[in-house]
C-alpha cells in the first residue's frame, strides 16, 4: 500500500491530513490498536492464552482477575483475543498484498497491452471473478489443510481479479487524460507515465479498495475458522474463539460478543482509513484552493460608481431581483446583485468564470446546489420566488421560466426520444394527453427550424449534430411559452456557423413570443446580438449595467472597458485585410448547412 | 536571403476510424478523419490550421506530433521522417517540437507540482544541465513567481495554468510549439494575456508556431499562414492575408461570415491596463552577449524575470540562411540572424520587438544544442 503513495506527497503531510480527519483519527487508532496489539501479544499478555484452569470457568468480566472473563475451560478472554490479532493482521496483510500483486499487473496489461493480449487478459479476469471467495478457500483448505495461507491465497486471488478490474478501468480512465497525452508529446515512455502519472492517479482508488480487501479477508478468516476450515486447533483467532463458544451462546453471550466486537472494529478501522488514505493523499483536498484566484482584468475594484439600476416601477418588472447574495460553503459567490427585466425585454449577463453570473441564473430558477444560502429577493411578476417550497417552484419552471443549457448533450436525457423530451413540459404544465402533446412537439420541432420534423421526434438525442440538439433545448424551453426564457451560453459549445444560426433563433423566437431573454455569456460578440441591455458581473457583483450601445461605446466602469479592450483584442477584424484586397468583405449570404443528421434516422 | 528551411512538412496525411458494424456481414463502415492533408512548416512561420468540430484538427496534431499512425501520408522534420514508435525513437524529434493542449484544466497532472510538470520534457528527453534553474527560468519567462514551483495545479488559476502548460513546452528548448487551441478554455481577458505571451515567446525565442483553432480572431492575430479544414479535408491554405481577407472557397467565406463581431464604429475609449506588462518593451535589450552560465544570476523570486533574464532563454535566433541540411545544426556554432524571416501582418501590437543581431553571442554553455547533441 505504501508503494503506491503519490510522489511529491511527504508523509508527514499525508499524516496531518490524516489525523485533521475524523474519521482517518478513528480508523487510525483502531488500526493502530490492532497493529499494536501484534508485538504486545508476543511478548505479553495477561495469562497464558493456552493455560486451562478447571477451577475458573464461565468468569463474568472484571472477575477474578480476568478482563474479559474467562470461556469454558477457564482460558482468559482478554489474552486470547490478544493473541488471536495476529492472524488476523497476517491474513488481512497477505491477502492484501496477493490481491495488489496480482490484480496491478493484470489491470496494467489488460489497459495498456497489445490490443489482442490485452482484450485477452480482460476475458481471463472475468472468468476468474465467477469463482467465489469463500468457496475456493474452503476447497484450498480441505485439499492443502487449513491455514492462515490457504485463507489468504484464496481471498487474495479472488480479489485480486476483482481488483484489476477496478484498476483496468481507471488507469484507462488516467491513460486517457490530457496530461498523460502532455507527458507523451514530452517524450515520457510508457512505464515513465505508468510511474508517474498513472498509479499516483489511480492511488486513491486502489488504496480503498485494498483497505476493504484487508477488511474482507479478516472476516473470512473469521468465517473459515468458524466453518472449521480455518488454522488448525492449538492456533488461536477471532474465528476460532467465535467457533468455540458458539454452543453456549445462549448461556454466555458475552463470550461470542468480544471476538466479535474485535472483528468489527478491525473491519471499521480498515475501511475507514482507506477512506481517509485517500482524501489524504490528494493535494486538491489536502490545501484549500486560494480564493478566487485572479489573473483576469487588472483594474481597481473600485470601479463600482457606473452601477446604474435601471428604474422600472415595480409592478412594469417581469423579473426584479434585489439584493441577491448567495453563500455557498462559507464563501460569498454573489454578493448583494439588482436586476430588473422588463416583459420582453433581453438582458445580457456578461461576466468572466467565477463571476456568478450562472449562480445568479440558477437561483431564479430556484436551482442553486444543495446548501447554498440566499438572502435578498427574487420576485417574478410580483411574486417572491424566494423561500417558496419545491413544488410551486416547479409550477413555475418550464412553464413561466424556462432554461436553455451551455451544453446541448448532457441537457437531453439520451434515453429518451426527442419528442417525448419535447412535449414533456406541455404535459407537466398543460396537461395534454399523449397523442395531443406528441403533435404539439411535431409543431415546435417544425417552428425551432428542425429539419422533417415529423420524423425526427422519433430520433434519438445521440442522432442529431450540436446544433440540433440545442434547437431541441431551444424548442423544449419554448414549449410552454414562458415569460422569461434564461440562456446560460447556449452556443458555448457550438461552432460559429452554427452559433449565428441559434442566436438568430433566439432572438426571433423571444421576439415572436414576447418572451424576456436573459442571455449569461462570457462572450461579448455574442452578447451584442441578443441584447438590448447589458450588465457586467465581476466577483459576485453587478459592476455596471446599461443600455448595449452605451456599454459598447461608453462604458463607465474600468472592468467593462478593459473586458471591451481585451474582446476587441482577439476578435477577428474582417477589415484588418482591406488595405491589401479593396473588397474584403466576405461574401454574405452564403449559407452552409453544418447541420445535417449524421446518421440515418 | 535564401529560402527559409522546412521545418515540418506532412505530406497526405489520412487517418481514417472504423465505425461501428451495422450489419453482422456487410464490412464495417469507415469514416474518414483526415483525408489527405499536406502541410509545411518553414522556420518562423506561424500557421493556423482552423476548422469547425469534426474538422480533423486534432487528428492533425496527433499525426503531426507521431502520437498516432497515419493510415497514409507521411510526416518529417527537417526531412527526417518522424514515425510513431517507442518514446526514445522519437527524443530528437520531441526535443524540437512541443504541445500545448487545450484545457490547461485536464492537462496538467493533478498529483504533481509545478517543478515536476515543467520539467517532465527536460527528464524525459534526458536534456542535460540543471533541471530546477531552467524550470524557475521558463517559469519566469511565462510570467509566473519561479517560487510557485512547489505549488499544485489546482491552487492556479485557468490563465496561470495554461502558463504552466507554456512554461513546460518551452522548457526543452524547441524549434516548434504546436499549440491546441491554446486559449479557447480561457476567460476572454485572459485569453488577451496568454495570445499577447505567446506571440512575445515565438517571436523573442525565434519559434514556429502551429496553432490550431476554431476562433478565427485567434489565429489573425498569430498566425501569418492559414490552412482551412473542413471535414477532414484542406480546403484552401496560403498567406493569411489571403484567405482570411479574401477567401476562395464557400465554406471559408461562410466561416468568415458567421462570426460574432463587436460594433466597433465609435473610437474606442481608452481601454484599461489589460495585461500586467510582461517586460517592459523598450527596455528589453538584445541578446546579452557575453554573459556567463546562466546560474551566475539567480531568477528573480517576484514577478516576471528581468528582460535580461528573459532574453538569454534561449541562444540568439538560429540563421535561417546556413541551415547545414537535414536534421543538423552548426556545431556549437553562434546562432544569428533576423527572426521572423517574414513577419506576418497581423500582429497587432507593437510588443513585436525583433530581437536584434548580435554579433558574436556564444550560447549558454548548459542549453546549447551541442550539449543537447552529446547526451
Amino acid at each position: 500500500m505504501k508503494a503506491l503513495r503519490a510522489p511529491g506527497a511527504p508523509t508527514r503531510t499525508v499524516l496531518r491530513a490524516l489525523v485533521r480527519d475524523r474519521n482517518g483519527l478513528i480508523g487510525g487508532t483502531l488500526v493502530a490498536i490492532l497493529v499494536g496489539a501484534v508485538p504486545l501479544s508476543l511478548v505479553w499478555t495477561p495469562y497464558d492464552p493456552t493455560a486451562v484452569d478447571p477451577n475458573a470457568p464461565w468468569l463474568l468480566p472484571f472477575r477474578g482477575g480476568h478482563l474479559l472473563g474467562t470461556d469454558m475451560l477457564g482460558r482468559d478472554q482478554f489474552s486470547l483475543i490478544l493473541v488471536g490479532s495476529r492472524e488476523t493482521l497476517l491474513i488481512a496483510l497477505a491477502s492484501a498484498g496477493i490481491a495488489a500483486a496480482l490484480g496491478l499487473p493484470l489491470a496494467l496489461a489488460a489497459a495498456l497491452g497489445p490490443r489482442r493480449f490485452a482484450a485477452g487478459v480482460v476475458q481471463l479476469i472475468d472468468v476468474a471473478i465467477a469463482f467465489p471467495a469463500l468457496l475456493t478457500a474452503m476447497i484450498l483448505a480441505a485439499v492443502f489443510g487449513g491455514s492462515v495461507w490457504t485463507a489468504a491465497g484464496a481471498i487474495g486471488v479472488a480479489f485480486g481479479v476483482h481488483l484489476a478490474r477496478i484498476a483496468r478501468a481507471e488507469i484507462e480512465r488516467v491513460h486517457g487524460s490530457d496530461y498523460v497525452l502532455a507527458a507523451t508529446a514530452s517524450g515520457s515512455s510508457t512505464w515513465r507515465t505508468v510511474r508517474r502519472h498513472i498509479l499516483p492517479n489511480i492511488a486513491p482508488t486502489l488504496l480503498v479498495q485494498l483497505s476493504l480487501v484487508m477488511a474482507v479477508a479478516s472476516l473470512t478468516e473469521a468465517a473459515l475458522s468458524y466453518l472449521g476450515y480455518g488454522s488448525p486447533a492449538p492456533a488461536v483467532s477471532w474465528g476460532r474463539i467465535l467457533h468455540d463458544q458458539q454452543p453456549y451462546i445462549s448461556a454466555r453471550p458475552l463470550l461470542v460478543v468480544w471476538p466479535g466486537l474485535a472483528v468489527a472494529l478491525s473491519v471499521l478501522g480498515f475501511n475507514l482509513l482507506g477512506d481517509a488514505l485517500r482524501d489524504a493523499t490528494d493535494p486538491r483536498l489536502r490545501r484549500r484552493a486560494p480564493e478566487a484566484p485572479t489573473d483576469t482584468v487588472d483594474v481597481e475594484r473600485t470601479d463600482e460608481v457606473g452601477t446604474s439600476r435601471a428604474s422600472l416601477p415595480a409592478h412594469a418588472a417581469l423579473l426584479r431581483v434585489t439584493d441577491l447574495t448567495i453563500r455557498i460553503a462559507g464563501r460569498t459567490v454573489v454578493d448583494g446583485i439588482d436586476l430588473t427585466l422588463a416583459p420582453g425585454e433581453r438582458l445580457g449577463l456578461i461576466g468572466e468564470s467565477g463571476s456568478g453570473k450562472s449562480l445568479t441564473a440558477l437561483a431564479v430558477l430556484g436551482l442553486l446546489p444543495e446548501g447554498a444560502e440566499v438572502t435578498g429577493s427574487i420576485r417574478l411578476d410580483g411574486v417572491e420566488l424566494l423561500g417558496k417550497p419545491e413544488r410551486e417552484l416547479a409550477r413555475v419552471r418550464g412553464s413561466r421560466v424556462a432554461m436553455v443549457f451551455q451544453e446541448p448533450l448532457t441537457a437531453l436525457d439520451p434515453t429518451m426520444r426527442i419528442g417525448r423530451q419535447i412535449a414533456e413540459p406541455l404535459r407537466l404544465h398543460r396537461g395534454m394527453t399523449g397523442r395531443q402533446s406528441d403533435r404539439a412537439a411535431i409543431d415546435l420541432a417544425a417552428r425551432v427550424g428542425l429539419p422533417d420534423p415529423a420524423e425526427l421526434v422519433r430520433a434519438w438525442p445521440h442522432q442529431l449534430s450540436g446544433g440540433q440538439r440545442q434547437r431541441v433545448g431551444i424548442a423544449i424551453a419554448l414549449a410552454c411559452r414562458p415569460a422569461l426564457l434564461i440562456a446560460d451560453e447556449p452556443t458555448t459549445a457550438l461552432d460559429v456557423t452554427v452559433q449565428r444560426d441559434i442566436l438568430a433563433l433566439l432572438d426571433e423566437l423571444a421576439h415572436e413570443q414576447g418572451t424576456a431573454l436573459l442571455f449569461i455569456t462570457h462572450d461579448l460578440a455574442v452578447v451584442s446580438r441578443v441584447s438590448d441591455r447589458i450588465a457586467v458581473m465581476r466577483t459576485g457583483r453587478v459592476i455596471e449595467q446599461g443600455p448595449l450601445e452605451r456599454i459598447l461605446h461608453d462604458a463607465d466602469a474600468d472592468y467593462t472597458r478593459a473586458l471591451l479592450a481585451a474582446a476587441r483584442a482577439t476578435a477577428f477584424d474582417a477589415t484588418a485585410f482591406d488595405d491589401a484586397f479593396g473588397a474584403g468583405d466576405p461574401t454574405p449570404g452564403v449559407h452552409t448547412s453544418t447541420e445535417t443528421v449524421e446518421a440515418p434516422l | 536571403m535564401t529560402a527559409p528551411a522546412v521545418l515540418l512538412r506532412a505530406e497526405g496525411l489520412t487517418r481514417t476510424y472504423r465505425l461501428p458494424r451495422r450489419s453482422l456481414w456487410g464490412p464495417a463502415g469507415r469514416r474518414y478523419a483526415l483525408r489527405g492533408v499536406d502541410l509545411e512548416l518553414v522556420e518562423g512561420d506561424a500557421l493556423g490550421v482552423v476548422g469547425e468540430s469534426g474538422a480533423g484538427k486534432s487528428t492533425l496534431i496527433r499525426l503531426l506530433l507521431g502520437l498516432d499512425r497515419a493510415d497514409a501520408g507521411t510526416v518529417h522534420y527537417r526531412d527526417r521522417e518522424v514515425r510513431p514508435g517507442p518514446a526514445r525513437s522519437l527524443t530528437w524529434f520531441r526535443r524540437e517540437v512541443q504541445i500545448v493542449l487545450q484545457d490547461p484544466m485536464s492537462s496538467l497532472d493533478p498529483r504533481s507540482r509545478v517543478r515536476d510538470i515543467v520539467a517532465e520534457p527536460l527528464e524525459c528527453l534526458r536534456v542535460e544541465g540543471d533541471h530546477d534553474a531552467r524550470v524557475d527560468e521558463v517559469l519566469a519567462a511565462v510570467g509566473l513567481d519561479p517560487q510557485t514551483r512547489t505549488r499544485y495545479p489546482h491552487e492556479f488559476s485557468g490563465g496561470q495554468r495554461q502558463r504552466i502548460a507554456i512554461a513546460r513546452a518551452l522548457a526543452p528548448d524547441p524549434r516548434v510549439l504546436v499549440a491546441d487551441e491554446p486559449v479557447s478554455a480561457l476567460d476572454v481577458s485572459v485569453r488577451a494575456q496568454i495570445l499577447d505571451l505567446l506571440r512575445d515567446l515565438t517571436t523573442r525565442l525565434g519559434l514556429s508556431l502551429i496553432l490550431v483553432s476554431h476562433d478565427l480572431g485567434v489565429v489573425q492575430h498569430l498566425c501569418n499562414n492559414v490552412l482551412v479544414l473542413k471535414s477532414g479535408e484542406p480546403l484552401e491554405s496560403g498567406p493569411s492575408p489571403q484567405v482570411l481577407g479574401n477567401p476562395q472557397h464557400p465554406y471559408t467565406q461562410a466561416l468568415l461570415s458567421a462570426i460574432p463581431t463587436l460594433p466597433t464604429h465609435t473610437p474606442h475609449p481608452k481601454p484599461a491596463t489589460l495585461t500586467k506588462p510582461a517586460a517592459p518593451d523598450s527596455a528589453r535589450p538584445a541578446f546579452e552577449a557575453g554573459k556567463p552560465g546562466r546560474r551566475s544570476t539567480p531568477p528573480s523570486t517576484k514577478g516576471p524575470a528581468p528582460p535580461a533574464q528573459r532574453a538569454r532563454l534561449r541562444p540568439p535566433p538560429v540563421g535561417t540562411s546556413e541551415d547545414p541540411g537535414p536534421g543538423r545544426r552548426p556545431e556549437c556554432a553562434p546562432r544569428e540572424g533576423p527572426w521572423p524571416p517574414t513577419k506576418p501582418k497581423s500582429f497587432i501590437s507593437a510588443s513585436t520587438a525583433k530581437p536584434e543581431r548580435s554579433a558574436s553571442t556564444p550560447a549558454s554553455p548548459s542549453w546549447t544544442r551541442c550539449a543537447k547533441r552529446s547526451a
